[in-house]
């Protein structure tokens, strides 16, 4: 009689600093966008709830710091989860380049089972800008996330709230069925072999 | 037994002791600003000013420190020590001070090494990590209505819940159960998935170090971790409970989690994948047996406090007949055979000579037996599958149990087929009883209470004896008073268990003391006194003076001793 319960899914959201992380998971969960910028120290946790299909999910989203320094946490952060976001900045060639070492460290640090079949999810921030700022055309980056295992691909505006949404429906999609993909059986078949020294055979039964 | 032990701290003295301080070292070393906290001994494990939740990678200047617009907290580690259990405690001084190595030379003595965690944020944000580590470390449940001093003086309460919260989740930090203190709603469910987060990260982060997080202390709040990898199990107190204490707490919750999963089950699900969301698996039994056992301790609980279960005083002669009936009808698939009363007291105990029950199966089997049966009524039957995780982790037993209304009979055996056969057995049992005229003779053994007035020691209010020997303990009568519990919780952690014999003496006066206002009508007086075949804890409030009490302690030893074939179930019945 299985019960009708909320999963929690664990995601990951990775990339340089600076790419607009912690603005896109504010944005999506809270709403709000914020000019200041802050880098994040270690990591951050936002919960929040989402309905896929007939299913209520609850997502804990890791938004971790980019900053070098912090890198040496990663094995902490990233064991189990469920979905890993990969996030670039549209006007910053690097962090694009840097998608596919990020996307590395996390399969190494991570110790996936299986890491062919491991749902990531590239995000091109901040696509609000000037066109003339943008240094990674959509066609580009579209053509890289095929190279990369045919992954899933968001031009967003954390900043106007743009393909957020939609961006987080797939993110919790592929964690949801990455998190099902388990096996749980209660049969309590764990027998214990008990064996008494002088089994008493003259019992009265 | 004259031993000293006044005043004493939740966190002995002896800790001092035991750190690897050089003698000739001034204690405030750290506090030097022109000096990196960099550990001053070779250390084996690598040290954790490497480690770092927002800080530079190694070596951190003091001066560096100071210079963060905002330092919110700190931790410092003991270090390792080599005869001494309670080492790895993290000691964080008050948030509020900036200044924190100068807190107290205390703390000071522990920064070696450091783990530091500070922001960079200066609007209080709510959702920043070292925000939230405050919000655990500080509001254990943010729901508080009253602080932990102030509720002292709540005496019509005699509930503790607002001052103690446990938490389960997954090595990947994932929540998989908390105490809610009430309904699990929404709001809170998102904030606990959120502590959880934090606490992971945290315990992992001292794990890559190659040391193991055992306890947070800031101010009054205690945050204890057991580790029980791919689980971990966390508890938050504010009842100046020990490490060991909160351990033992986090056993027993842990011992009930795998009695309906059982360890292999557990394993071979996190294996498979280490962000296994165990929650969505619990079922709603086992998520009300969690939160009535959770409640039980938080509530207060002897039993879990000193690690013991408590016996009805029966005559010798009653117990024997009550042994006999069962090893008589015994059959050969009853492996244990049981006489409890509904709060769990202990009356009779079948079992192979060569097998013995641990107390932590004993509370696990009686807390799931009493939650099924919430009215305990006559003539209600259970069948159950049970690891009992101290007999075997790695299977189930099959607990046959039966109600007769005033006390259970409960049959266990190894083999899951056999519930007509263990039913049959129970009846049989159960109608010798009837026909040898002993259900009237337990029904009043269990109502008549121990009274203070049979024991020689007029003085004592309220006492605890545990038979070492038997792991069972009387008590005089239930401890409903939420003060009682409060004396008796900080008596048991004020005694040193390092040593053999252990003498502790407390006193709360009606006026501050130790600069907490208690804020009790009379002088409070308590005892423990810890030997290798007992332990005993008093409490009075009738006399002050410790030779009174003493004498009064060793009258009641004496008194427990000389009926311990009436107090304590004795060798059972055992085939």
């Amino acid at each position: 009689m299985p019960l009708k319960k909320k999963t929690l899914l664990k995601v990951i959201i990775l990339g340089d600093s600076g790419v607009g992380k912690t603005s896109l998971m504010q944005q999506f969960v809270n709403g709000k966008f914020s000019h200041q910028y802050k880098a994040t120290i270690g990591a951050d946790f936002l919960t929040k709830e989402l309905s896929i299909d007939d299913k209520t999910v609850t997502m804990q989203i890791w938004d971790t710091a980019g900053q070098e320094r912090f890198q040496s946490l990663g094995v902490a952060f990233y064991r189990g989860a469920d979905c890993c976001v990969l996030v670039y900045d549209v006007t910053n060639p690097k962090s694009f380049e840097n998608i596919s070492s990020w996307k590395d460290e996390f399969l190494i640090q991570a110790n996936v089972k299986d890491p062919e079949n491991f749902p990531f999810v590239i995000i091109g921030n901040k696509v609000d800008v000037d066109e003339s700022k943008k240094a990674i055309s959509q066609k580009k980056a579209q053509q890289y996330a095929i190279n990369l295992g045919n992954l899933p691909i968001f031009q967003t505006s954390a900043k106007e709230a743009v393909n957020i949404d939609q961006a987080f429906d797939v993110i919790a999609r592929n964690a949801l069925q990455q998190e099902e993909n388990e096996d749980f059986n209660t049969d309590f078949d764990d027998a214990i072999n008990i064996q008494l020294e002088n089994d008493n055979q003259n019992c009265a039964c | 037994m004259e031993e000293d032990a006044v005043n004493n701290e939740t966190y002995s003295a002896n800790n001092l002791l035991t750190t690897e301080i050089q003698p000739n070292q001034p204690q405030r070393r750290i506090a030097s600003v022109s000096r990196p906290p960099v550990p001053t001994r070779p250390q084996k494990r690598p040290s954790l000013s490497s480690l770092t939740l927002g800080g530079l990678r190694s070596n951190i200047k003091v001066s560096e420190l100071q210079a963060q617009p905002t330092t919110e907290i700190s931790f410092q580690n003991i270090g390792k020590s080599n005869n001494f259990t309670d080492t790895n405690s993290i000691y964080a001084p008050s948030t509020q001070s900036n200044n924190f190595y100068d807190n107290s030379d205390v703390q000071t003595i522990r920064t070696n090494p450091t783990l530091t965690i500070y922001s960079d944020e200066d609007d209080g944000d709510q959702n920043s990590f070292t925000s939230r580590l405050e919000q655990i470390i500080s509001h254990p449940n943010s729901d508080l209505k009253f602080g932990a001093d102030e509720s002292f003086a709540e005496a019509e309460d005699d509930q503790l819940p607002d001052d103690k919260q446990f938490f389960i989740l997954s090595n990947a930090g994932k929540l998989i159960y908390a105490t809610s203190g009430g309904a699990m709603d929404d709001q809170n469910e998102v904030k606990y998935i959120g502590y959880v987060g934090v606490i992971q990260t945290v315990v992992n982060s001292f794990l890559l170090d190659g040391s193991e997080l055992k306890s947070i202390v800031s101010g009054s709040t205690r945050i204890t971790i057991m580790n029980q990898s791919p689980i971990i199990l966390v508890a938050v107190s504010k009842l100046k409970e020990s490490e060991q204490t909160l351990l033992n707490q986090l056993d027993l919750i842990y011992s009930f989690l795998l009695s309906t999963l059982s360890k292999p089950q557990i394993i071979r699900s996190f294996q498979n994948k280490e962000g296994f969301d165990l929650r969505k698996h619990l079922g709603r039994a086992d998520l009300s047996g969690l939160d009535a056992l959770c409640r039980e301790i938080i509530n207060f609980d002897a039993g879990v406090l000193v690690g013991a279960i408590e016996s009805v005083r029966l005559r010798k002669t009653t117990r024997e007949k009550l042994s006999q009936m069962l090893i008589n009808n015994r059959n050969k698939d009853v492996l244990y055979g049981l006489l409890v009363d509904p709060s769990g007291r202990l009356i009779s105990v079948m079992r192979p000579k060569t097998y013995t029950l641990h107390t932590t199966d004993l509370q696990v089997l009686f807390s799931l037996v009493f939650n099924q049966w919430k009215s305990f009524s006559d003539g209600e039957e259970l069948w159950l599958p049970v690891c009992l995780s101290k007999f075997n982790s790695a299977g189930f037993l099959y607990a046959f149990a039966k109600s007769l209304g005033s006390f259970a009979l409960i049959l266990i055996g190894a083999d899951k087929t056999k519930f007509f056969e263990m039913r049959e057995t129970a009846q049989k049992m159960l109608d010798d009883l009837e026909t040898k005229n002993l259900l009237n003779t337990l029904k009043d053994a269990i109502t008549r209470p121990l009274s203070t007035f049979e024991i020689p020691a007029p003085l004592v209010n309220h006492f605890i004896y545990k038979s070492k020997r038997h792991l069972q303990y009387i008590t005089p009568s239930k401890i409903e008073s939420k003060k009682l519990k409060k004396y008796y919780l900080k008596l048991y952690s004020s005694v040193d268990r390092h040593t053999r014999i252990s003498v502790s003496y407390l006193r709360w006066d009606k006026s501050a003391y130790n600069g907490e206002s208690y804020g009790v009508g009379r002088n409070i007086a308590g005892l423990g006194w810890v030997t290798p075949n007992y332990e005993l804890y008093l409490i009075t409030g009738s006399v002050m003076r410790k030779d009174m009490l003493v004498k009064s302690a060793k009258s009641i030893v004496n008194w427990c001793r000389k009926n311990e074939e009436r107090l304590f179930v004795y060798n059972g019945a055992t085939f």
